[in-house]
């Protein structure tokens, strides 16, 4: 009622204002003569009715529908090919006017942070909580269904839905998570577990195997793994790794056969763990593999338990039992450490009670204390409030987030897990309440490797990196695609945009890096000489053909159909991921390209622009396809070629706006020149990331802010992830009661 | 493990099926045998492709008794009398209705509701409840499991799923409720152990009664935790907290359940898969036994399988196809190409055949399974060149229980919702629901002479 009291009177106070003349003069007329052809009442084309909008008073209240209106009158994309093209001084005065009302209307807004939904952990930010809180290694997600995704992240609190089914996985992992922290006693009876294989999956050193096992009870166990062909000249090692930590080295000599066993015996902790047998020489380093060399490790073996009372409680079960006495003050303090950690928040001697009562519950029937405790866990872990990410909603319309929740929030997002120690003390301390506060918050948790993270689920959905692990290049075409290659392009793309956050390096580099990450396959992949082993490792480019992320394999595979390249796909690619403009899906019934003539009669180009000949395409292939057209130069594999079958490549193209580019490296100057549309569309995306939700209208300021302070920081990425942690909707939330 | 209800009383119906509920058919109750031999009870299950069908090679050109087997229907030569193959059935609300492209989100979406599901990426994911699982709310409760999702695929992992729409669309047919969709299992491990637990078997019923004991006070903590939550938080907030709430009701539902039969969990009759085969073969071939024991076990009688997400791009070099599903099936009448779809299509159709093998071999009650179980295999596109949404490919499978004539090609008025067979087939079930979807009816001449 206030406000529109205010608007009434704001309206009138512009009546006599130029801005109002102004809009009688040359908007009206353009709406009119350019507009409501298709934009009437009776079309709404595209759900507009510009009619409507001749009025003052609703014109002058509108924000949201100019800033669309502007954008595509802008780009030239409206009023479309075929209209009649307004003249150069109508455009300027009716852009100006747009601009004008659109910057009136942000200042009289309120700011609006939005509301996030509350958030149900995902399967990575699950497995890394029960990592972090418990102390434990244990994949108790995988058994989970998969996450749905909205705005391209799967950590959208909106979309998180909860069926039935992983309701009843939560209950099994939590009783699963309880015993690994908690395990029973060690049987007498020996097992031997055997796992052989031919093929290393996921394993990047050529002829080693890597597994992951589950380890039920804290005891030693006897581990093997053994290489089957030893081919080569030098001296070789095969060498026996748990969770990436080199545990056992035994040489192997050529001609020793297939029983050539390294192993060991040792304790190891309940849960799942990642054992790998791998060949190194002398120096510990991963073999680079020359052609008569031929080592092949075909068995990882596990033997065991064999039970040592001297190992005492398992580590993370110490860890939990602040006290042993068999109690009700013990129970209350092993529950009172835990409870906050896990409720990630300050309980009360309650809450504290109300769970403790389980270990009493486990006493009364008779059964240990530690069963109790066991018990009391797992109801920690299948409460709503560990489940949940869960902000309370206060009364205010709009206000701070509490001290704790923007601990979570900073911790999910760049972790993808639960707020440690030091960030819970400084929430608490009130520390991350100032701007350095939470910028050394911020540079610490980059540091650590929790971080990871944000490469994984952030660069990995970002980049669509994901799908490469289900792309299936066809193997008659391009027969040298294999998983040692993919895994590769997967590795290249993710210690690219792990190096440029962890060395923060201007986000601009994505575009134009003079540097990449290789191995020895990957760069005889690219034609890079001088690159031997299977690890990665940063090279400078002294190439024009790679640099920045349109020269990656991963990126050109993803984009790329298993038979051969669609610049449409890849012109798709870089508008959503790059330039945040995604094109909208095609209407039903189009006609797709024939691929049969493809590279007979015609080159893909022209078959592409006679389909694009078609009015109804080419409002949104002219945007995609003279993108994609500049990639023409890497195949469905990324390989580089002159030419397609029997055409000479031409990847000549255009940017959305005009810009013309002669191939792949003026693609990437011309985008990397002008940086702030990409810029834009990081921030976008970091943001969902960040938010848990869709970025929205009423974020466009703060969108405008972060991406400003990027400029003026030579778009550092610390500048992006400190102006997300900043911003006005990572720190703030609208009350339910507006 | 012996099925022990014999027919639905008429008491049970109604109290189950609230006020909503028409008098059930008589039909329904009348004991599906003479009292002295034991009933076996009627499962439904819905068997999913995707991306449309060649319908040249699907529909035959007679209509009637004497309908020839058509180059796709071939597999299932040996089961034709039991088929029963209807033609004319429409998804209306899977066509665009001014809401742009997303036919195969909206294919799939609709195709067990008949509801025209809200186009957005994100926030406010809104469909219908499915068939299913109104049957699951049902006959759910005489079974350990209301309802079992299977599928060959995974959901997508990143990106948008199809033009808008929230990948949620796409990544499950079953729908509990118009927000909460059921993700389909598609590793054997893991249903395998859904089914027959992971606990030691050697685990003594004291120490099971004990674990059970624990589950419901944690269950009777975390639904209070949760109430209390509720009074709160926002709207949205609470929806989530809703579905929290219905998952946690569920399960004190089976709990509940396993305490009153006394026998534990049926034995299975198959080795404990390790984990999903490489091999696509392979992986259909455990689904689909994994469907059955579920069903000779009684485990539940409600299934869904996806044999492939709509918009999948899924290879299948084992029909000798190298493109992708999705990318051919835009084949613009290439010969070629819909050669390779039409491969597909008989493939796809080969898997129904060897589960139907299966399920004719397996012993239930007085007969066989497939003589109590009504499957229906089918997609919500005919021509996925062109998106079409009528002329459904829809290919019932069963035997007498689904008290229909079988060995028959049924063609209907062009149009005909497919909600309407959707609930002639819930009569079946026990439930006599006035509308599901855009449903205007029953479907006729599914038992004429």
């Amino acid at each position: 009622m206030f406000r529109l009291a205010c608007f009434v009177f704001a309206a009138a106070a512009w009546a006599a204002e130029p801005h109002e003349t102004a809009f009688v003069q040359t908007v009206v007329p353009f709406l009119k003569t350019r507009c409501a052809a298709c934009h009437n009442g009776a079309n709404k084309t595209a759900g507009l009715d510009v009619q409507a909008l001749q009025k003052p008073e609703a014109a002058l209240r509108e924000k949201d529908r100019w800033q669309d209106i502007l954008e595509r009158v802008r780009t030239g994309e409206m009023p479309p090919p075929g209209m009649p093209k307004p003249s150069a001084e109508e455009l300027t005065a009716v852009l100006h006017w747009m601009e004008v009302q659109i910057e009136r209307q942000e200042k009289s807004a309120k700011p609006d942070p939005g509301r996030v939904t509350a958030r149900r952990l995902n399967k990575v930010e699950y497995t890394n909580t029960i990592r972090d809180l418990l102390g434990i290694s244990l994949y108790a997600a995988d058994d989970f269904p998969n996450d749905d995704s909205g705005y391209g992240f799967d950590n959208n609190g909106d979309v998180l839905s909860l069926s039935p089914v992983l309701m009843e996985k939560y209950l099994t992992a939590a009783e699963r998570i309880s015993q690994t922290v908690i395990p029973p006693p060690t049987p007498n009876k020996m097992t031997l577990d055997r796992v052989t294989s031919d093929r290393a999956k996921g394993e990047p050193s050529p002829g080693g195997m890597a597994i992951t096992h589950r380890f039920p009870f804290w005891a030693e166990y006897e581990i093997e793994g053994r290489a089957a062909i030893v081919r080569g000249k030098g001296r070789f090692f095969i060498a026996l790794f748990l969770d990436g930590k080199p545990i056992q080295t035994a040489e192997v000599f050529p001609g020793d056969g297939p029983n050539r066993l390294v192993n060991i015996r040792m304790p190891v902790e309940p849960g799942d763990h990642r054992i790998r047998a791998v060949f190194v020489n002398e120096k510990n380093e991963p073999i680079s593999f020359g052609d008569p060399t031929q080592l092949v490790a075909d068995y990882i073996g596990v033997r065991g338990p064999f039970p040592n009372p001297s190992l005492g409680a398992p580590p993370a079960q110490k860890r939990l039992f602040l006290c042993s006495e068999k109690t009700a003050a013990c129970a209350e303090k092993i529950v009172g450490d835990l409870l906050p950690r896990a409720w990630r928040r300050p309980v009360t001697r309650t809450e504290i009670q109300r769970v403790a009562r389980f270990i009493s519950m486990a006493q009364e029937n008779g059964e240990s204390f530690e069963r109790g405790v066991q018990v009391a866990l797992q109801a920690v872990l299948v409460s709503p409030q560990f489940l949940y990410r869960l902000e309370n909603d206060g009364k205010e319309a709009v206000h701070r987030i509490g001290d704790y929740e923007l601990a979570s929030r900073l911790s999910y997002f760049l972790w993808s897990s639960m707020p440690d120690a030091e960030l819970a003390r400084a929430a608490g301390a009130g520390e991350l309440q100032t701007e350095a506060g939470l910028r050394k918050q911020v540079q610490r948790m980059l540091a650590d490797g929790r971080s990871e993270a944000l490469v994984d689920s952030f660069a990995g959905q970002w980049l669509q990196l994901r799908n490469l692990e289900s792309a299936k290049p066809d193997p008659g075409k391009f027969p040298q695609f294999d998983d040692g290659l993919r895994d590769a392009m997967i590795q290249e793309t993710k210690r690219f945009f792990a190096h440029v956050v962890r060395e923060d390096r201007p986000v601009t580099e994505f575009l134009n890096a003079r540097y990449t990450f290789v191995n020895e396959r990957l760069a005889k992949h690219y034609g890079l000489a001088g690159v031997e082993g299977p690890e990665m490792r940063q090279v400078p480019l002294d190439t024009a053909q790679r640099g920045g992320l349109l020269a990656q394999g991963s990126v050109l595979t993803i984009s790329s159909y298993p038979t051969r390249t669609s610049p449409v796909l890849r012109g798709k690619w870089i508008l959503e991921n790059l330039l945040g403009a995604p094109p909208p899906p095609p209407p039903p019934g189009v006609p797709e390209l024939d691929d049969s003539k493809v590279g007979a009669a015609t080159s893909l180009r022209e078959q592409l622009e006679k389909h694009r000949a078609s009015a109804s395409c080419s409002v949104c292939h002219n945007k995609m396809d003279p993108l994609g057209f500049g990639l023409e130069n890497y195949d469905a594999i990324g390989n580089w070629r002159e030419k397609d079958g029997a055409f000479p490549i031409d990847s000549a193209g255009t940017l959305p706006g005009g810009k013309r580019f002669s191939g792949p490296m003026e693609l990437r100057t011309l985008l990397s020149n002008e940086p702030s549309v990409f810029v834009k569309a990081l921030t976008e995306k970091m943001l969902t990331y960040a938010l848990g939700r869709g970025v929205e209208r009423y974020d466009r300021n703060a969108v405008l802010k972060i991406s400003n302070q990027m400029a003026a920081n030579e778009y550092r990425m610390s500048s992006l992830i400190l102006g997300i942690v900043d911003s006005l909707p990572f720190q703030n939330r609208r009350g339910s009661h507006p | 493990m012996m099925i022990t209800r014999k027919h639905l009383s008429r008491r049970m119906l109604l109290r189950g099926a609230g006020a909503a509920m028409a008098l059930p058919a008589l039909e329904a109750m009348t004991p599906a045998m003479p009292a002295k031999a034991q009933a076996a009870p009627l499962r439904m299950a819905y068997v999913y492709v995707p991306n449309g069908i060649i319908m040249e090679q699907w529909t035959p050109a007679e209509a009637g008794a004497q309908f020839a087997m058509t180059r796709v229907l071939e597999p299932m030569a040996a089961h034709r009398e039991r088929m029963l193959l209807l033609t004319g059935l429409a998804h209306n609300n899977g066509r665009a209705l001014q809401d742009g492209a997303g036919d195969h989100a909206r294919a799939s979406a609709s195709f067990l509701t008949g509801v025209h599901p809200r186009k957005t990426a994100g926030a406010d994911i809104q469909n219908g409840i499915s068939v299913d699982q109104v049957a699951a709310q049902f006959v759910g409760d005489r079974t350990r499991f209301a309802s079992l999702e299977f599928g060959l695929e995974h959901g997508r992992q990143a990106g948008n799923c199809d033009s808008g729409y929230s990948c949620a669309y796409t990544n499950s047919l079953a729908w509990r409720g118009p927000a909460t969709p059921m993700p389909p299992e598609v590793n054997p491990k893991l249903m395998f152990e859904r089914l027959f637990g992971t606990a030691d078997p050697g685990e003594t019923p004291a120490v099971r009664a004990r674990r059970q004991q624990y589950r419901t006070s944690i269950l009777d903590f975390v639904r209070e935790d949760a109430s209390a939550l509720q009074a709160s938080v926002g709207a949205n907030d609470k929806r989530k907290l809703d579905e929290y709430l219905t998952g946690v009701r569920e399960i004190e539902k089976r709990i509940a359940l396993a305490a009153r039969q006394q026998e534990g969990l049926p034995k299975p009759d198959m080795d404990r898969p390790f984990g999903i085969p490489t091999d696509f073969d392979e992986h259909a071939k455990l689904m689909f036994d994994l469907m059955t024991v579920a069903m000779r076990t009684d485990s539940t009688r409600i299934l869904t399988m996806m044999v492939g997400r709509e918009g999948s791009n899924m290879t299948y070099r084992q029909a000798g196809v190298n493109e992708a599903h999705h990318q051919l099936s835009h084949h613009q009448k290439d010969a070629e190409k819909i050669e390779k779809l039409t491969k597909i299509n008989v493939y796809h159709m080969g898997l129904l055949a060897a589960w139907v093998d299966q399920l004719a071999k397996t012993p239930d009650g007085d007969g066989t399974l497939l003589d109590h179980t009504m499957v229906v295999y089918g997609s919500g596109l005919s021509d996925g060149n062109r998106h079409l949404h009528h002329d459904l490919p829809t290919l019932l499978v069963g035997g007498r229980g689904m008290k229909m004539r079988l060995g028959r090609h049924v063609v209907y008025e062009k149009e005909t919702p497919m909600t309407n067979l959707w609930l002639s087939m819930l009569d079946r079930m026990g439930v006599q629901p006035e509308l599901l979807g855009d449903s205007t009816g029953r479907l006729e001449h599914l038992t004429d002479l």
